[in-house]
């Protein structure tokens, strides 16, 4: 109705109005997103599913699965893998909860230190502490050595579950921080004023009211401990873990019905907890979006404060150490052994090619993520669209997907007609950016949520259709999502490893791959060499998008 | 007996900075034994900060606070016998009505039944019997209002301490909870400091009031006192709205009484109210809109044509902006029924008890330049 009052407003000879009307942009965007989501998650990881239960002929069979369950040579990797998350996931919850706690109300001085350093594992392959452990506490370790632990050894328990600690806080403490930044500062404040002293306010106020946002945290790092490839693979030793299974299966045995199995024992907790975590955690929180930041100093650091500050220290000490190993082996002949200075890993052929490929692929998937995640976030969210349900599905879930899974999953579909791509550079893009799609997709929807639907009705009243409504409003105002997601497709892309490792092929050899496999092999100093080129790319590349953005900002007036 | 030995609160010298701003500069405030006063001001004078000075969320950089005697300046909040009403509240969520109100009990490690017993008389006292068991989102924002009214007064404090507690209600609701708020800490006995910066509040329900603006007290006094008699132009411009009028005193009479002064609107007769005023002195006059008579005779004395500008009519009174001379008076008639808008040429007299109030800084507050 009013549509046809606005059309018959304007010239009624324009045919481009009508048939504008007709094909509804939003309606287009989502029927690609959704052919294209289907083809690039949905169909991989059916036939993932499909292989487990279907026997060489093609019939259908259990025959694996009872092969499976039937050996414990088989499935003591998933008790392995359960007892990894749980502990992991007790641990960060509580380190995560430490370090947000010292950030949001700790001493002034310390905080914006210890957030850098909370955050500082994003910037290298996750996996790092895998080789920084190694030539730390490893056999030839320099602590191994000089504390004469020979008898201990990293490879176990031990160092899994320290190297997933290390690479997972940043993500535990960025959704914590973020609860606690967003907690009414006066309800601390009103328990204090009650007489509860500090312990108090923490057991009966603070922790209480964050429950639901750790939880939320704690369900995301179990997920990411559980489809973690690199560091079991590393330093798992002798112990045996799902993902690093799946991949021997697939690679070393060429069983990809074992594989298959494994890979679906994987997947199911991991989208079991997506959808615990997106549909019936959503909305769960005590905390208030723009409540007024009043300032939360802490008048008197009590013995609990102090301590929480001084572990985050000790933690901060420890990253700071692994990373400080990393720059040094890649500056020595062999770090901890023949500890007299080289330049020779840094000159490394192999590694530069990998790092340009690196650095081409996650520049495109940086691009296409955050195009592809804000349109996508506008279209599922301002339009009806048919089969909204399933793209919105598909295209979040893809982040909970074990990128192990994901790989075979384009392994097994994409080796043979009709779609063809093994070998190929676009099987890298795609795989990459299918799986953290889900992130640029999320910053736009919650960017989109505070943007007024009545500014685009008040752009609408004022005669812009909806692409200049889009492209004079909404972009504007969205170009801080999209800098949120281009940051984080790039990164992701530049240091994923799991998906990757399955499809890289020669010539197109990637950094991230390059590093893990060196580690693998024991070429420690080459590991940490082309790791020290990919932090100086990483960093370079936000400092000249943090410069393009400043300038940008001053030439069109908006940040 | 002293002004200081009644006194339950006592603010000395109180000064902070945050950053490079001055928030406070030199508080010195008594708070006398059940009464309520109200912090008054335009947002970002320092009110709230005080406030929150006296509950020991903040601690000043300069000044002693001193409560019943004692100093109590370093005193963390869980020690000190002050509670807060927060102007979000504050109630916690994850807690039902009758474990917020008994939060404070429970810590003080009182036995179970009794703290059953006060928090039902306390929620009887709010008027929210039998909503103990309610969880806090079932509230409405008035009922909440009154769970952290109620949760304030459980642990019996020497001072209560209440920022905006209004602000966050409507209206209506809003008048409702003034007079209960009011008749409960006159009930009580309950000595109250209140901080809002809504003029009517603070009028209507306080023993006295505390003007500040930029950091420094600008007047302290009873509401009347506040309105009737301000010091300065900030205060009789803040508390009600006045119409400034640049004057110059022409004579004055022989007893000292009365004085003859000359202004925009000519030549005006002005009753000094006991204050000295020499001929030749600038000065400026403070005009409340509701004292100036809309539809005089001429032989009255005061008497002065205007042109009406714009008319509001607001209900209980018709608001006038009425041009006079190259001066906009804002003129307020109050309405006695079915009064008719008047329009066109207008005839206004000026009352001689008009307020005098120094020259030299009109259009500034508390001496800062205002563009």
């Amino acid at each position: 109705m009013s549509t046809q009052l606005l059309l018959e407003r304007r010239n009624p000879s324009s045919i481009a109005n009508a048939i504008a009307g007709l094909v509804n942009p939003i309606r287009v965007v989502s029927v690609l997103a959704l052919v294209l989501l289907l083809l690039f998650i949905a169909y991989p990881i059916g036939i993932v599913f499909s292989k487990g239960i279907t026997s060489s002929d093609g019939t259908l069979t259990f025959q694996y699965i009872a092969l499976f369950f039937s050996h414990e040579h088989y499935y003591r990797s998933i008790r392995n893998s359960l007892i990894l998350g749980i502990v992991t996931t007790a641990i960060l919850t509580v380190i995560g909860f430490m370090f947000a706690f010292a950030v949001t109300r700790g001493p002034q001085v310390l905080r914006t230190p210890l957030r850098i350093i909370a955050l500082l594992p994003l910037i290298a392959p996750h996996y790092i502490f895998g080789v920084s452990l190694i030539i730390l506490a490893g056999r030839q370790g320099m602590l191994t050595k000089g504390l004469h632990l020979e008898g201990w050894t990293i490879y176990g328990w031990d160092g899994v579950i320290l190297s997933q600690v290390l690479s997972f806080l940043p993500i535990a403490f960025i959704m914590i921080e973020n609860v606690l930044k967003s907690l009414d500062p006066h309800m601390e404040e009103s328990a204090r004023d009650q007489g509860a002293r500090e312990i108090c306010v923490l057991r009966t106020v603070t922790i209480p009211l964050c429950t639901p946002g750790i939880l939320k945290a704690g369900l995301l790092v179990f997920s990411l401990s559980l489809a973690d490839f690199a560091n079991p693979a590393l330093l798992g030793g002798k112990l045996a873990f799902l993902a690093p299974d799946a991949y021997g299966y697939i690679t070393g045995e060429m069983n990809t019905h074992m594989g298959s199995v494994v890979s679906t024992v994987l997947v199911i907790p991991c989208i079991a907890i997506f959808l615990i975590h997106h549909y019936w955690l959503k909305g769960k929180s005590y905390t208030t979006v723009g409540g007024k930041p009043a300032s939360s100093e802490l008048r008197y650091m009590g013995a609990v404060s102090v301590l929480m500050v001084s572990s985050c220290v000790l933690v901060g000490l420890i990253i700071i150490a692994n990373f400080a190993v990393t720059v040094f082996g890649a500056f020595t002949n062999l770090a901890g052994v023949d500890n007299t200075f080289t330049l020779r890993h840094m000159v490394h052929r192999e590694g530069f090619a990998a790092l340009l490929t690196s650095l081409k692929m996650s520049l495109i998937v940086g691009i296409l993520g955050t195009i592809m995640g804000n349109v996508l976030a506008y279209a599922l969210m301002r339009g009806r669209v048919p089969g909204q349900a399933i793209l919105e599905f598909l295209a979040l879930a893809g982040f909970a997907l074990p990128g192990t899974v994901l790989g075979i999953g384009y392994l097994l579909a994409f080796n043979d007609r009709p779609i063809h791509l093994t070998n190929t550079f676009a099987i890298l893009v795609l795989v990459t950016l299918f799986h953290c799609l889900a992130v640029p997709l999320e910053l736009g929807y919650s960017k989109l949520h505070q943007i007024s639907t009545e500014m685009e009705e008040a752009s609408a009243d004022l005669g812009a259709r909806l692409g200049t409504t889009f492209r004079r409003v909404i972009l504007p105002l969205m170009s801080s999502s999209f800098v949120g997601g281009f940051i984080y497709a790039f990164m992701y892309s530049m240091v994923s490893v799991s998906a990757l490792i399955l499809l890289v092929a020669p010539g197109k050899m990637l950094a991230s791959v390059y590093i893990f496999q060196m580690a693998d092999l024991g070429s420690l100093s080459t590991a940490c060499a082309v790791t020290v080129y990919m932090m100086a790319v990483v960093l370079l590349s936000l400092g000249a998008l943090r410069g393009f953005i400043a300038l940008s900002a001053r030439r069109f007036g908006f940040a | 007996m002293t002004e200081s030995s009644k006194a339950i609160l006592q603010l000395r010298g109180i000064r902070k900075r945050f950053g490079s701003a001055l928030v406070l500069d030199g508080i010195d405030i008594d708070v006398h034994q059940g009464e309520l006063i109200t912090f008054m001001g335009p947002s970002g004078c320092g009110k709230t900060t005080l406030l929150r000075v006296i509950g020991g969320f903040a601690s000043p950089d300069e000044g002693r606070v001193l409560l019943d005697g004692n100093d109590s300046t370093e005193k963390p909040p869980y020690e000190r016998d002050t509670a807060m009403v927060f102007q979000s509240y504050a109630l916690f969520p994850h807690l039902s009505v009758a474990d917020n109100v008994g939060y404070g009990l429970r810590i003080r490690g009182l036995p179970k039944s009794e703290i059953r017993e006060r928090v039902d008389r306390l929620l009887a006292l709010v008027q929210l019997q039998g909503s103990g068991g309610k969880s806090i989102s079932q509230l409405s924002g008035g009922q909440q209002q009154r769970v952290a009214l109620a949760r304030a007064f459980s642990l019996e404090p020497k001072v209560l301490l209440l920022d905006e507690p209004l602000s966050n209600l409507d209206a209506n609701l809003r008048l409702s909870m003034r007079e209960e708020i009011r008749r409960l800490q006159k009930r009580l006995g309950l000595t109250t400091v209140l901080v809002t910066h809504d003029q009517y509040e603070a009028m209507s329900v306080s023993d006295r009031i505390v003007v500040m603006n930029h950091g420094r007290v600008q007047q302290i006094g009873a509401p009347v006192t506040i309105y009737e008699d301000p010091v300065n132009e900030f205060v009789a411009d803040f508390v009600g709205g006045v119409n400034f009028v640049p004057a110059r005193v022409e004579s004055i009479a022989p007893d000292g009484k009365a004085s003859l002064v000359r202004c925009a609107l000519g030549r005006l007769h002005l009753d000094c109210r006991g204050r000295t005023l020499r001929a030749g002195q600038e000065i400026t006059l403070a005009i409340r809109p509701e004292t100036i008579k809309l539809g005089s005779r001429p032989e009255v004395r005061n008497y002065v044509e205007g042109d009406i500008d714009l008319s509001m009519y607001v209900g209980a009174r018709i608001e006038y902006v009425v041009r006079a001379g190259d001066l906009r008076l804002n003129v307020h008639v109050t309405n006695f029924g079915r009064l008719p808008i008047a329009t066109g040429r207008v005839t206004l007299q000026i009352p001689e008890d008009m307020h005098v109030l120094e020259a030299g800084t009109l259009g500034r507050r508390d001496g800062a330049p205002t563009p």
